[in-house]
This record gives structure tokens, sequence and C-alpha cells, in this order.
């Protein structure tokens, strides 16, 4: 409801304003008393421009100075504004608006002082109906610019007049060789009325020099033609104060178009052009005309009889130049008239002081010191101040300015200002610069520097005039033109009226509202919209204050009606805020005291709640010691409350940057500071580092900045951020580990700056450590372990079927398997490592690496030579991992063991046969000759048969005796034999070993000498080759070769020359021999029995106990040897025993 | 037992092919009896192979194999008889010294008709003999060449 109620007044308002509104603007910008007072003559000055521009000022200077402090006089001004607008129906709104204002009762105007022309041309159409009983003079007009001859009856002035051709010529004297002479003028209509009155006069100099009219030129264009001139160019600058398409220029800036060539002869007919980069001429002054104006005022005021003043008065112009101008271009005092006026003599002064001097000392310190201007000598290298007087350290705000830089005072505000006066190559020239002073505020100078020596040091002398106030003025507009294209249109709309008021306010000069608009639309806009409360306060020596005036929009805003307010200042100051009213207090008093402007931002209590009022106003000191001030007040609480919305906003920011679960900060990246840093960062730190600087607060120990700091990678060569650059750091300050996150962001004031995101990974790589360090253990382990390991895993075909399998990792051990250099095989395939496709089990690997059900294989591996038990596991599909152990070991104790066994098996054969057999015999024939005895004990005891049957009986019976005891007793050498073999074969196995290397050459001859009696008995040929080296029991390895050759020499072949031939060869690490001969050899199916124990082919035929080859397959087994036999029958044989071979020799 | 059956002796030792001999004899069998000293010479005479006496076609034969023998041993002449399809139906007695269960279960597989231990106590022996001429004695031996 209460908003509703607050649209409704709101419209009530805007009705009413419709209606008032041009009477309260007209109200409100009347700066001096508005009440009417019995006897005094009201004088109203139209001006058509405002403060600030220099003609008129010096005009209204030079009135106001001979009736501003006369006695019953009251004096007030107002401007027309037509600088900017001149179409028609802007000025049918003024007409109103004064209508209004100066028809009122008690509110005649009693005479108008026009001047300028446009002021004169108002006079002129609008006198009859805005001051019809008004006396008008004019100024500030040329004789041309009279529209009609002057009615004496109410108007009379002085005319302007122009000194062309005195200028001109002295222009020429200054620059004999000239040879051009270009004019520059504007379209304005005061330009063209300039430019009419001096026409003819430029007429005369055709054919003397070429004559240019730069009339109505753009200002780009000109300015590109002057800067193409040369120096045999003067300019005659006229006045350029609108370009063609309507654009105002300010009188400064229409002088520095001319000007823009530092090396042309410039010259004008106004003297407020001088300065600038004008030299001067032989001008008209503004001060002189207003104040001759103001004269005949009086006279008009205090002389019943008008018609005396019909005559028209013209004020005599002077030369005025520019001393510091004269110098640069070189033009010598001699040539200027006596008379003429010097501006800027001081620094001229100066520098001929110093020049009089010789360089040496310019002017005694005390002139130094005491100077009234600022003064500073600095060093020219470096910028160092090395002396400032009293004055510079008043400007300045320092006690002392020695030991500064000008780098630390300078503002460079864009690349554009000047670099600073201590630069090389030094310009002895005006500058214009910025400095900031100790207070933090910037002021304009313009800086005359020029290097001086003191000894033989060469110092820069600078003086310096604060220029302030004018550059401010000059700027305002254009400033604010930009701010207001910068805007939203609907806070345009807005601004618009609080810059129209603020410009006023600033001038303190009273000016149309209207003036700013050309449209009604816009002007209703702005009456309707406008926030401010437009007032005037006074506050008298005594300290009573009170409002003269306030604008309806008070009540509006304060929600107090506006006659109490103008009744009881009090009351609007009960409103405030208790706890503002001490501080607007002192700032009140302080703006009186100071005449300083007033700027204040407060609280009030109002029907709507509490509203914040933005107070700007400009004090003015009366006669009787009133202080005055001419101001706004602006609600602003919306404002302040989109402010606070955005602090809002921002605290909403800050809120996410503090819930995100990292560091985060933002810092310089020149200067390192800390512009910003989220909660969790001021937690970690336990203190408030923003404004530190990084480097020296976030790390530690660091004693600039750290060499990780990767500002460098955040940007690109243009300057422009990159992607986020990401990584890991260990803190120096808490040691803790952050993954980071940087990136380069554009800051609010528009600088780039770093941004870090910083997350707490301490945990992380605490347990990538702890993984790292187990991961190790595991790793030392695996690769320490005996087991041989490798992983693998399965390579599959474009069908998905396994072909192959691919090693991933292995330890130590598996090279030392496989003889291979870990690189060697990781990555590789088991085909390739194991040169076998498929690899070997494959199949048996591809259930596991599928299934994941553990297997186990035991098998010996023919590449390695070993054989394997091999556990393989799956720690993933498709992955396996075989464990492997070397198992060689315990199958060559399992072959020796199987061979004992078979050793066992046939001494067991041997036992329950060869043992029997001659048992069978020995009880058997025993029997048989017990029978025989029991034959014969029973022919005794019959005894009947005689001694000749006996003998019979006995005789037959003796060849049967004879025969069981020859089977007898050769039975029982029989068993003596084989028990002998045994003990002779057990002893051969358990005889102590002592492996040398040995020499095979010797050895055989050994053999053959030992065995020298059968070779030559049997008439054998023996071969003997040279023979390799190798491991072996001397007397056990004798013992081979004797049996192998006896054999060789047992079964010789009758029929043909024996032959044995011994040869030897290392073959695969062995060292093999072979004893060949050509007898009757062994037929294929008893050649695997011929190494069993007591066997033996033709026992009848040959001796021995068939023990020999036993003995050599055992010796050789037991000398790590193997033997084997190739033979054929009755062709011979070949008896092959391999030995380990010698390493160190062969 | 038929008198036309010849017995085959096989025997290296020739006391053992004495023993064998008389107890035979005093077991009443009197059948024409060939005594060979090893594997060999008994494979030579019945695969008619080499210089030696060879089988005659048309005569009854029973072999006494004796299982260690020089060259061929026993057990290689059993497995060539029984694969030889004249001489398969041929009796084929397998004498030993050894009680090795194994060894006998081997012969019975290669397709031996008996089997006789030749035990050391000479009375088993005697016995063991005796029990084969009884053997012999009932057995029809079948003629060589599948004539009977």
């Amino acid at each position: 409801m209460k908003g509703y109620m607050r649209i409704t007044d709101r419209q009530a308002f805007i009705r009413r304003t419709r209606q008032t509104a041009v009477w309260m603007v007209c109200l409100c910008l009347i700066s001096t008393g508005v009440a009417a007072e019995v006897g005094v003559r009201r004088v109203l000055v139209l001006q058509s421009y405002y403060q600030g521009y220099p003609q008129a000022d010096a005009i209204q200077r030079g009135i106001t100075d001979i009736l501003g402090s006369r006695d019953g006089i009251e004096l007030s001004v107002e401007y027309l504004d037509a600088f900017h607008h001149s179409d028609d129906r802007y000025i049918s709104h003024l007409t109103d608006l004064y209508y209004h204002k100066f028809t009122e009762p008690g509110s005649k105007v009693d005479l108008v002082i026009a001047v300028d022309y446009q002021a004169y041309t108002f006079c002129l159409e609008g006198r009859a109906k805005l001051f019809p009983d008004a006396f008008v003079v004019f100024c500030g007009l040329d004789e041309s610019g009279l529209k009609t001859p002057t009615d004496p009856t109410y108007m009379t002035g002085i005319f302007r007049t122009y000194s062309l051709k005195e200028t001109v010529d002295i222009g020429l004297s200054f620059k004999p060789e000239a040879e051009n002479l270009a004019v520059v003028s504007g379209s304005s209509p005061a330009d063209q009325a300039l430019y009419a009155s001096v026409k003819d006069h430029l007429a005369k100099y055709r054919g003397v020099l070429n004559l240019i009219e730069l009339v109505q030129f753009e200002a780009q264009a000109l300015k590109e033609f002057l800067i193409g001139q040369q120096e045999n160019t003067i300019v005659l600058y006229l006045s350029y104060s609108q370009d063609p398409t309507g654009k105002a220029f300010l009188p400064p800036e229409g002088a520095r178009l001319a000007t823009v060539n530092p090396r042309l002869l410039v010259l004008a007919l106004n003297e407020e052009d001088i300065s600038n980069g004008i030299v001067g001429g032989k001008v008209n002054q503004g001060y002189a005309q207003g104040a001759e104006a103001a004269r005949v005022a009086l006279r008009v005021l205090e002389e019943p009889d008008k018609t005396k003043f019909s005559e028209i008065s013209r004020v005599e112009n002077r030369y005025v130049f520019d001393s510091v101008i004269l110098r640069k271009l070189g033009i010598r005092k001699e040539k200027i008239p006596d008379e003429a006026l010097l501006l800027n003599s001081n620094f001229e002064q100066l520098i001929t002081q110093r020049e009089g001097s010789g360089g040496q000392s310019f002017f005694s310190y005390e002139i130094f010191e005491e100077h009234s201007m600022v003064m500073v000598l600095s060093e020219p290298e470096t910028g160092i101040i090395i002396e400032a007087n009293r004055k510079a350290r008043d400007f300045y705000g320092y006690p002392d300015l020695v030991g500064q830089s000008w780098a630390d005072i300078l503002y460079v505000e864009s690349e554009e200002r000047a670099s600073p006066a201590g630069v090389e190559d030094f310009n002895p020239d005006m500058d214009r610069q910025i400095h900031r002073i100790s207070d933090g505020s910037l002021r304009n100078l313009l800086v005359y520097s020029s290097e001086v020596k003191i000894g033989d040091t060469p110092v820069l002398f600078s003086i310096l005039s604060d220029i302030t106030d004018q550059v401010y003025a000059e700027e305002t507009i254009f400033v604010q033109e930009k701010r207001l294209r910068n805007m939203t249109i609907h806070t345009a709309v807005l601004m618009v009226s609080i810059i129209a008021v603020l410009i006023y306010l600033l001038y303190s000069r009273k000016r149309s509202f209207q003036a700013l608009q050309s449209s009604e639309q816009k002007y209703r806009q702005i009456a309707e919209n406008a926030p401010a409360t437009v007032f005037q306060f006074q506050m008298s020596r005594e300290g009573r204050y009170s409002f003269p005036y306030i604008s309806t929009v008070a009540s509006e805003m304060t929600g107090i009606p506006k006659e109490k307010i103008t009744e009881n200042a009090a009351s609007i100051m009960q409103i405030i805020y208790p706890e503002d009213v001490p501080e607007f207090m002192t700032k009140i008093r302080e703006s009186a005291k100071s005449l300083s402007y007033f700027f204040h931002v407060f609280r009030c209590n109002t029907l709507k709640g509490t509203i914040w009022i933005e107070a700007r106003a400009t004090p003015n000191r009366l006669k009787d010691g009133t202080t005055q001030w001419n101001g706004f007040l602006v609600d602003i609480t919306e404002r302040i409350i989109s402010e606070k919305r955005i602090q809002e906003s921002n605290n909403r920011l800050i809120t996410v940057m503090n819930s995100i679960d990292a560091i985060v900060y933002i810092a310089d990246m020149e200067t390192y500071e800390l512009l910003f840093v989220n909660e969790d960062l001021l937690k970690a730190w336990g203190r408030d580092i923003i404004g530190q600087t990084c480097w020296k607060t976030i790390q530690s120990g660091m004693d600039g900045p750290c060499p990780f700091c990767t500002n460098h990678l955040l940007l690109d060569a243009a300057g422009n951020p990159k992607e986020v650059y990401q990584w890991e750091i260990k803190n120096s300050t808490n040691g803790k580990w952050y993954d980071c996150r940087d990136r380069a962001i554009r800051w609010i004031d528009g600088r780039m700056v770093r941004m870090e995101i910083a997350t707490d990974i301490t945990e992380r790589k605490e347990a990538e450590r702890a993984l790292f360090e187990s991961e190790n253990k595991f790793r030392t382990l695996f690769s320490s372990m005996s087991e041989m390991v490798a992983l693998h895993e399965l390579v599959f075909d474009a069908h998905g079927k396994f072909v192959d399998y691919r090693i991933t990792d292995c330890n130590e051990a598996y090279t030392f398997l496989t003889g291979m250099e870990k690189e060697q095989m990781i990555g590789k395939l088991g085909s390739e490592v194991y040169r076998s496709d498929p690899p070997p089990f494959l199949d048996d690997y591809a259930e596991v690496a599928l299934t994941g059900k553990p297997n186990h294989i035991e098998t010996f591996f023919p590449l390695f030579n070993r054989y394997l038990s091999v556990s393989i596991v799956s720690p993933e599909k498709n992955k396996f991992a075989t464990v492997a152990t070397d198992i060689s070991e315990i199958k060559r104790a399992e072959k020796t063991i199987e061979e004992k066994n078979e050793e066992l098996e046939q001494i067991i054969y041997v036992a329950s046969h060869d043992l029997r057999s001659p048992l069978v015999n020995v009880d058997g024939y025993s029997r048989e000759l017990e029978y025989t005895v029991d034959d014969f004990q029973k022919v005794l005891e019959t005894g009947a048969h005689g001694s000749e049957r006996v003998e019979t009986i006995v005789r037959s019976a003796l060849p049967d005796i004879n025969e069981a005891l020859k089977h007898i007793r050769t039975s029982a050498r029989q068993m003596d034999a084989l028990l002998k073999g045994l003990l002779r074969l057990s002893r051969s196995g358990r005889a102590a070993l002592n492996i040398v290397a040995l020499d095979m050459d010797a050895l055989l001859r050994a053999v053959l000498s030992s065995l020298d009696y059968q070779i030559t008995t049997s008439g054998v040929q023996i071969r003997l080759s040279p023979l390799p080296s190798c491991l072996g029991d001397e007397i056990q390895i004798t013992q081979v070769f004797s049996n192998l050759i006896g054999n060789a020499l047992k079964f010789l072949d009758g029929r043909r020359q024996g032959v044995i031939t011994i040869t030897g060869a290392v073959e695969k690490g062995c060292s093999v021999y072979c004893v060949e001969d050509n007898g009757i050899g062994i037929a294929p199916e008893h050649q695997e029995n011929i190494f069993q124990l007591f066997h033996r082919l033709n026992p009848q035929k040959t001796e021995g106990e068939g023990l020999g080859l036993t003995i050599v397959k055992q010796i050789v087994f037991r000398n790590g040897g193997k033997v084997w036999v190739r033979s054929e029958i009755n062709q011979g044989s070949r008896f092959y025993v391999s030995l380990p071979m010698n390493p160190h020799k062969n | 037992m038929n008198q036309e059956v010849v017995i085959l002796v096989a025997e290296d030792d020739e006391g053992h092919a004495g023993l064998i001999r008389r107890n035979l004899v005093r077991a009443g069998i009197t059948n024409k009896l060939i005594l060979f000293k090893d594997g060999q010479e008994v494979s030579n005479f019945l695969f008619k192979d080499g210089d030696g006496p060879h089988r005659e076609v048309g005569v009854s034969y029973i072999l006494l194999l004796d299982i260690r023998m020089p060259k061929l041993d026993g057990t290689e002449v059993l497995k060539k008889v029984k694969a030889d399809s004249e001489l398969r139906k041929m009796p084929v007695i397998m004498i030993t010294t050894t009680d090795d269960p194994r060894e006998v279960e081997h012969c019975h597989l290669l397709g031996c008709s008996n089997y006789i231990t030749k035990p050391v106590e000479y009375d088993a022996f005697v016995n063991a003999v005796r029990q084969l001429g009884l053997f012999l004695s009932v057995v029809q031996i079948p003629k060589v060449n599948g004539s009977h």
C-alpha cells in the first residue's frame, strides 16, 4: 500500500510540476535576492555564455567592478547559454521563462546590459514583452553586428573594435619573411560576425601576402592544414566557437586549434585568446568594455534625458603579448611597442635573470625561497628533487620535498600525457602536467622547466603554476558528455538533470534550466524526473541559518512542506539522523570558513522511511558576512540501495568464494599486492592479509617473488589471459600441498590480476606418498624375490580371440631366468620373447586371465633349459601374473633318485635272478648228491648185492656226482663273482669325487699304455685324435675309458683288422668323446640292455662279469655327464661320453 | 603225453637245464627234449633263423623258457612267439628264479601258458617240475602249422 501511495503522490507532483515547473525553475536559478526592495535599481546582465567563457567573464568583471559595490544597485546575471543552443524554440522558451520571472510586480528590471551579440539580439526581440520599461546598454558587439539603428530612447552601447591592421603589421614585423596569412574563423553567428567585420580590411593584404581564409572549416581539416604549414605562414585567429556541424568549441579549444603547429606565429584580435600558444596582437579587451558599459549604465540610470546617449562609444584596443611565446619564437623585446602589456612575464623574467648570470647561479636563495611561484630544483637524470621553495612545500603539502621524485608526484593519466620533467631531451618549454599532492588530490599544472648549472652540476629548474580550476572548467563539460554517453538511456535522462544543476552550481552562476534543453519533450522529462531539490541556504556570521529558497521537490523528498522549511530551517535539520548532524555542521562551518565546495551525504528520517541525501553546494560570501550556498539535494537512497545491492552481490560472490573448499586469492601481477582473499585463506593464515604482498605473506622465506610464480604463464604475448594453469605445490608456510588453478582475470579497475584457487590436497598427497612407499616396498620385494614374477596382459585379435600375451612388468629374477634385460621384455609379446607362436602355455594362461581361476603348471622350458613350477593368477580380467620357481635342481635330484632307484631295481633284479640262480644249482645238485648218497646207503644197508654190485652202482653214479659237484662249485664261484661285482659297483658309486680340469690327451695316452699288452696281442690299430679338455675325477674317468677301450678290444671281429678310433669335440657346452670300433656290433634289441648290471651278451665267448658298462654309466653320471651307444651289428660300435667342458679352455 | 610232442628248453644255466631234465624224467616225461642255451638259439630254432637246428613242420612243441638269458631274454622270446600266427598256439611255460609278482603278471599278459618258479629249496623245485609233467601229460598240444 505504501508503495502505491508513493506512486500516486509522485503523479500528483508531476501534474503540479507541469503547471509550475517553469516558474519554479526560474526562481530557483536566481542567485541573488528575489525579494523586491523599494528604491533599489535593478540591473540585469544578460549574456549568452556562462561562467568560464573568457571574454564574457572579462566583460562581466568590468561591469561587476563598477556596479557590484554601488549602493542602490541590485545586480543580477542571466546566462542565455545560446552558446550551446541557438534555435528559435529554445529562445521562445527562454522568453516565456523570463516573462514569468521579470514581469511579476517587484521584480521589474530597470536596466539591462547585454554583453554580447546574442544577448543584444535577445533584448532587441524580447524587450517589449519582458522588460518594456528597461533601458538597454549593449557591449561586446561589433559595429557590423548592429541590426537596426539604435533607438536612443531605450538603447545605447559600446562597440567592440578590431585592430586588424596593427595586429597583422606587427606580426609581419616579427616575421618579415612571411608569405602567407592564414585566417581562422568558425561557424557560429558570433564567429561570422567577427569575420564579417574584418573581411574588408583583410582584403587589403591580398597581393602583399597569400591570404588563406580558413573560414568555417572542420576542426580536423583545419588542424591538418596548419600542421602542414611552414614558418613563412602567419596565422590570424579570429574566433572558432562552433564547427560547421554546430558543435561548440570553448575559447581555449578554438585557440588551441589555431596554435596546433607550434612553429607558426599566431595572432589574435581578442585579449582573452592570448596564451594557449597565441603570441598576441593589438587586441580588444572585455574588461574595459564591461567597465565602460557599466559607467554608461550608471549615467543612464542617473540621467532622465535618455537622448544624451545616442552616441555609441568605442574602447581603445591595446597591444598584449605572451612573453613566453615571444621567447619561444625568438622575437626580441625591441620589436614590441613600449606600451604593450606582457603576460607571463614572471617566467620570462626568471629566464632572463638566469641567462644574465651566465648560467651559474640565476638568483639568490632568498629570491628562490620567497618567490611567490612554486619552484623546484631536481636532478635531470633521476627526477629526484634536490630543492623546493616554501611555495612548493605549501602547494604539495609536504614539509619537505627533497628526496622525492617527480615520478612519485606526477600523475600519468594516459600515454598522451607528457613524461616527467626530468627527461634527457629536455625542451625549455611549457608542459601541462597533473601532479598528486599530499592530500591525494590531483592538480593541473603548467610546468616550465629548464636545465641550469650549479657549479658543474646540471640541475633541472622547474616553475609550476596551478591551473586546476581553469582546466577543470574546460574539461567538465567534456567529461560529463563522455559520462553521459557511457550511461544507459534510463540513467542518462536522470543524469542529464543532475549534471545540468551540477554545472550550474559549480560555477555559482544562474542559468536557465531550459538552457540545457532544446525541446519541450526533454525539458518536461527533466523537470518531471529531476530528483534534485534545489536550495539556497544561508548562515549568518552569528550562525543563524535559513533557507531563503528551496524547491518544491524538497517536500516530496523530506515530507516537510516547502513553506515550513523556508519559515523554519531547523525543521529540515531536525529530520537529519542525530548521529549525522555533528559531521554535517562541521562540514558546513568548514565550507563557510574557507568558502570551499560543500559536499556531504547524510541520512534523514522521513515519512517514507530513511532516505540518503547527497548535498552539493557552492558558498558565496555576501556583503554582510553571511555565507550563502546555492546547491541541490539529491535523494540517493536508491543509489545507496543499489550500492548496497552491489555490495550484497559482492558479498554473495565473496560467500561463494568462501564456500569454495579451497583458498582463493587475487593478486596484482606487478606489485604482488593481495587484492582479495577468501575466508579459507584468512582462516588458514589467521590474519587479514589483504593489501600485503603475496610472496611475503602466502609463502615463507622468500626474498622476492616466488621462483615458481606462474604469472608469466597466465598471459599470452599480447597480454591477454590464457587458459587456466594447473599445478601443485607444497606451501612453505603451512607445509600443505595445494592443487592450484591460476588464471589472469581483469580486475574491476581494468588491470590484469592473477586469481588462484588452491585446493588442499595434502591428504591425497599423503595417500600418494603412502601408496608410493607401499608400492616401493612391494616393488623392492618384487625385485628381490627369488621367484621369477612376470605380469602379462592378453592380446586379442580382431575377432576378440586371444592370440598372444604381452609382458607388462617383471622382476629381476625373471630377467635372470630369460637372460634378457627388462627393457627388452617389457611391452614385448610373449611370442617374441619366447620365440614361439603361439607363445608357451597361451591356452593355460588365457584361461586364468579370463576366468580368474588360478592354475599351476610344472614343466620343462626347453628355451631356458630349466624345470619351472609356475603359479598363474589373474589380478584383473585379461591380465595374469606368473610366479615361477626354478625346480631344475629338484628335478635333477629327482632324476638322480630315479637313477638310483633304477640301480637299486637292477640290484634287486640281480638278487632275485642272478644271485638265486647259483643257489638253485647248489641246492638242486646237493639234493641230487643226497639222492645218490641215499641210493648208496640203501645198497650198503641191504648189502645183498655184493661188492661187485656196489661197485657197479657207484661207478654208474660217479658221472652224475661229478656233474653235480661241478655245478655246485661253478655256482659258488658265480656267486662270489657277483658279490664282488656288486661290491665294486658300490665302491665306485661311493668314491669321493675330485673334479678337476682334465687333460684328456694325456689321460687317454695313459689308458692306452695300460692296455698295451692286449692291444699288441690283438694287433688292433689305435687312432687317437686331439681331445678337448673337460671337468671330471681323473681316476674315475680313466676307469671309464679303460672299460670302453677294453670292451672294444673284447668284441673285435676276428674276420677283419681291428681299428679303434678315439675322437672328441665341444658341443653345447660339453666335451663329447667317442670310442669307435669296427667290431661285432650290438643288435638294436640289445643296445638298451648293455648298460644293465651283470648283463652279458655272450657269457660263453667272453670274459667279464657284465659290470663294465654299468660302472661306466655310473661314473659318467656322477661326473655330470652322459653315455650312450650307436652300433650296428657286424659293423662296429660307437660309445659316446659327454662330460662338462673346461670353461677356461676350448 | 603224446610222445610225439617235443619239449624245447631255453635255459642259459646248464645246471638248471640238467635239474629240469632229471626231474622231468623222474615225473615220467620221456619226450624228446631239445636244450637251448639262450633266447637267441631258441628263437633261431623256432623262426628257422641261423645256422643251428630248425623246427620241423607237423611236430608239436612245448617251450620251457627261462626269463633271464643273454642276448634275448625269455620275455622277448615269448613276445615273438605270441606275435607269430603259427607259433602262438604253442604252450609256453616260463621258468624263472624270481617270484616277483610283477614279472609273473607281465608274462601272463604276454600269453604264457604256465609259470614255474625255480625255488632255491630243491624239493619245491622238484615238485614244480613234477606238476609240470602232470600238466604236460593231460594237455593237448597242438601241432605247429595247424595240424594235430
